[in-house]
């Protein structure tokens, strides 16, 4: 199982295929209204692109309830604990 | 008004599949749509001159399956087509007789979005392969 900073590790790969930009920086407080692009598209490509990285299903209360990347990083340590 | 009723008509490993094929006429009507006259899709001399039977068809009148799956094919009317890949790994001509064939891979309950992944064939061989994503609107 992976600790808080190896999924975090992971999910930047993930940002920036998703964000089609290599230079794009994130940190643990980054959230939708830091990117620009960060549509409700690229949100859904986003959030696809995490669930099948990490192997598990999110629901929509779980994403609805995220404020930023680090609530995500937490979110997937959860899910990968219950599994 | 949300209508999870009908989203929970999606499963992963559904499939669909049809027939299909183009007709010249139908060709003449893409040329005109697009403005794409290239004599590969419109003059069979041309086209035999490369090296095909005959005209090509149009890759992206192939393509237009993946509108028919999303717009018409699903088991409701509420998924909307985002994005579109495909990959032409062999030349279609018109007249052939064509199979659509389109499996969902991966239904996603938090965004919504579903994600096909699809073949055209000719007598059992994939000229065309592709994946298409969809958004479900409630």
């Amino acid at each position: 199982m992976l600790n808080v900073t190896e999924v975090f590790n992971n999910l930047i790969p993930i940002f920036k295929s998703v964000f089609d930009d290599i230079d794009l920086v994130i940190d643990e407080t980054t959230k939708a209204e830091d990117i620009d692009e960060w549509d409700s598209l690229t949100h859904i490509r986003l959030v696809v692109s995490i669930e099948k990285k990490f192997d598990l299903r999110f629901t929509s209360a779980e994403i609805s309830n995220l404020s930023n990347v680090g609530d995500m990083a937490m979110l997937i340590m959860k899910k990968q604990t219950s599994d | 008004m949300t209508n999870l009723h009908s989203w929970n008509k999606y499963c992963e490993g559904m499939k669909c599949e049809w027939a299909f094929s183009f007709s010249d006429k139908e060709m003449l009507i893409f040329a005109r749509l697009s403005g794409d006259y290239n004599p590969i899709h419109t003059d069979l001399d041309f086209a035999k001159s490369k090296g095909f039977n005959s005209t090509i068809t149009y890759g992206l009148l192939l393509s237009t399956q993946m509108s028919r799956l999303i717009g018409e094919e699903l088991p409701d009317k509420n998924a909307v087509l985002t994005s579109i890949q495909i990959d032409f790994m062999k030349p279609s001509y018109p007249q052939d007789k064509l199979i659509f064939e389109a499996n969902l891979v991966n239904k996603s309950e938090s965004t919504k979005a579903l994600e096909f992944k699809c073949n055209i064939l000719r007598n059992q061989r994939i000229l065309c392969r592709g994946i298409v994503n969809a958004i479900w609107i409630p």
